[in-house]
């Protein structure tokens, strides 16, 4: 009886794993391409990079044959410098990734909502996509500015022009601009998949809109959200422009740090800072990916 | 085994192995690539990396007359800085540099130098050496080797807005004045503008290069009065027209086109920082003749004065300059007299140390 209804097993199954063994190959192929680039690209520099951040404060591109030591990375944990370094790159990009997230879900939520104005609202947020990051980086440097808009505004309004150039929160302003659309559309992509009956019927049961938002949208869609926000994360932390041009010199993220010490030809210490930042937040992307 | 499923591992093992193989010859493909890069090389050319901007547009407009004149053709490469040539020259480890001269500060061209990156001129092979004033060609020369040719030299000094300062800056020293509160903006470090900072901080304070601690002192005090470290120049102009600075340590020619927005170009009276251009050739390149023709191209009377005008820089060489490019250069050679005097290998070498202390203590 065992031995026949293993047969009956087998055969059914057999169709599946054939097609399975057809499927993998071909899926696999499919991804071919990016994996035969990134796997490399990602890996041999890695492993090149951590070799380099072993061999001493002195190593240089051509000395690979110094005694290993962890002098560098003992250096660079020894000191208040580099931890308020890497604690403000942190710092910085999760209130990047808040700020994004309170302004882009309720975006996505209306362009959810309101089908007639998908079309322009979708614009709005891509169409500055299509302008270059440093273009756009000047256009924040004229708006902030002793002689831009806002502070004509605010001197018109009685009160002394502003000093928002050179400071963190003109770079949070304009990494918020950067992320913004990335967080938006996830968030709507995500909200797409919901059910509308859903909120509909919330709607029925007297919720308000923003209750609907909070206690229906949100808890149901939190996969893509987490999604994006884990991506806009890693942009705003390893953003190098935006802190250099709108920093002003006083904006000392690690990307920022660890140009000027390869510059120097610090590779050592350059790579120690970058791979640091990796370890810190490789393990919330990992958790992240998990918890979906 | 059946052959099904013989042919089912294979497959995948073999695509496994494909995948890694495809990664393999990708990545050893990348380094070759690299290490030997000849891009530009072919066909009787040379390639020269150096900066973007006006010296790529400058290098770019007088191509066509160089290789009229020398029968040498070449690419140039912009690099988004050029201690990436120095950098590139020590990935090169001496052999198939992927550039055979390069464009850079004479800080750089030492650096380089000093780590036998760089082939000694054939000075033979540039007989338009001789127009190269002597006290410029001095400073990029070691023992009897001129390590690289110079090209042209800026002054840094102080630009200002008239109507904001409300004195007339004619010092260094002014800099420090209370009234300039958050209104200065300077060079970042490692820039070389960032570093002649420091060390004017330290000669006009009674240091020198070798006693640079007064310097570091200096800026501490001058730290409440810097608004901002600017990385790009045009930035720091931008700053300058739109009132956010007041007061820029800046190259003094940049000022010159911003006359009537108020803007004052200062040489102050201590002296004044500076750097000059100089052309190199890679260690390694089998072409350091070709690149010795093109440098006398270079500095070729007609050549000479197309590129002072196109790079805005003094000149280095005793052509006498047209009037029209004389009108728009502050680098005079009474001028050329007051400059600082800069030992531009240890400038260099302390790039790094600077940088650090410059992070922790001025930046932060």
């Amino acid at each position: 009886m065992a031995a026949r209804n293993r047969k009956l097993t087998d055969a059914r199954a057999g169709p599946r794993q054939r097609s399975q063994w057809v499927q993998r190959p071909i899926e696999l192929g499919m991804a071919l391409p990016i994996l035969v680039v990134a796997i490399p690209l990602v890996l041999v520099p890695g492993i090149l990079l951590i070799r380099l951040t072993l061999l001493g404060e002195n190593a240089q591109l051509t000395g690979i044959n110094g005694a290993w030591t962890l002098s560098v990375y003992e250096s660079v944990l020894r000191s208040p410098f580099y931890w308020r370094a890497i604690g403000g790159t942190i710092l910085l990009g999760a209130t990047t990734v808040i700020l994004t997230i309170l302004l882009g879900l309720p975006y996505g939520y209306w362009m959810l909502r309101h089908p007639r104005s998908r079309t322009l609202l979708t614009m709005v947020l891509v169409l500055p996509l299509t302008v270059n990051v440093v273009v756009r980086l000047y256009g924040w440097q004229l708006l902030l500015s002793q002689s831009g808009p806002i502070n004509w505004l605010t001197t018109r309004l009685g009160h002394s022009p502003l000093t928002m150039l050179s400071t963190w929160p003109a770079v949070l302003v304009a990494l918020v601009h950067v992320t913004l659309p990335i967080i938006a559309l996830t968030s709507y992509g995500a909200m797409r998949q919901l059910d509308a009956n859903l909120i509909d019927a919330a709607r029925t049961l007297g919720t308000a809109p923003s209750t609907a938002l909070l206690r229906v949208v949100i808890p149901a869609c939190a996969p893509g959200i987490a999604a994006g926000a884990a991506i806009a994360f890693g942009l705003a932390a390893g953003s190098f422009l935006v802190p250099v041009v709108l920093g002003g010199g006083r904006v000392n993220t690690v990307p920022v740090l660890v140009y000027q010490d390869a510059q120097t030809s610090s590779y050592a210490l350059a790579g120690c800072l970058a791979v640091l930042l990796v370890a810190i937040v490789l393990p919330f992307m990992v958790w992240n990916q998990r918890r979906r | 085994m059946n052959a099904r499923q013989l042919s089912g591992g294979l497959s995948r093992r073999g695509l496994l192995a494909g995948m890694i193989g495809a990664a393999g010859t990708l990545t050893v493909a990348a380094c070759g690539q690299s290490s030997s890069g000849t891009v530009g090389k072919q066909g009787g050319s040379i390639a020269i990396a150096g900066s973007a901007g006006v010296y790529q547009e400058t290098a770019n407009s007088v191509k066509s007359a160089v290789e009229t004149a020398t029968g040498i053709n070449y690419t140039y490469s912009a690099l988004g800085s050029t201690n990436d040539y120095i950098a590139k020259l020590q990935a090169a480890h001496g052999q198939s540099p992927p550039f055979d001269a390069g464009i850079t500060g004479s800080d750089l061209a030492w650096l380089g130098h000093h780590q036998g990156l760089l082939e000694r001129i054939p000075t033979g092979g540039v007989p338009n050496l001789s127009h190269v004033e002597p006290e410029f060609r001095k400073i990029v020369t070691d023992g009897s080797n001129l390590i690289a040719v110079p090209l042209g030299y800026k002054v840094q000094g102080i630009l200002w807005r008239k109507d904001l300062v409300p004195f007339e800056i004619k010092s260094w020293h002014d800099l420090w004045r209370p009234e300039l509160k958050k209104r200065i903006t300077v060079q970042s470090m490692p820039q070389l503008g960032g570093r002649m900072v420091l060390l004017m901080a330290a000669i006009i304070n009674g240091g020198s290069q070798k006693n640079i601690e007064p310097g570091w002192k200096a800026l501490a005090k001058l730290k409440p009065n810097i608004q901002s470290f600017f990385a790009v120049t045009s930035d720091a102009l931008n700053g300058l027209v739109a009132g956010d600075s007041w007061v820029s340590v800046n190259t003094l020619d940049l000022g010159l086109p911003l006359k009537s927005k108020n803007v004052v170009a200062t040489a102050p009276s201590e002296g004044l920082i500076w750097s000059m251009d100089a052309l190199s050739i890679a260690k390694g390149t089998e072409h350091a003749d070709w690149a010795a023709k093109m440098i006398n191209g270079f500095t070729s009377e007609s050549l000479n004065d197309e590129w002072i005008e196109g790079v805005e820089t003094g000149s280095v060489t005793s052509y006498p300059l047209p009037p029209k490019v004389k009108a728009n250069t502050v680098e005079t050679p009474a001028l050329s007299k007051r400059l600082f005097p800069i030992d531009l290998l240890q400038i260099g070498l302390d790039s790094a140390e600077w940088t650090q202390r410059w992070q922790h203590e001025i930046a932060s």
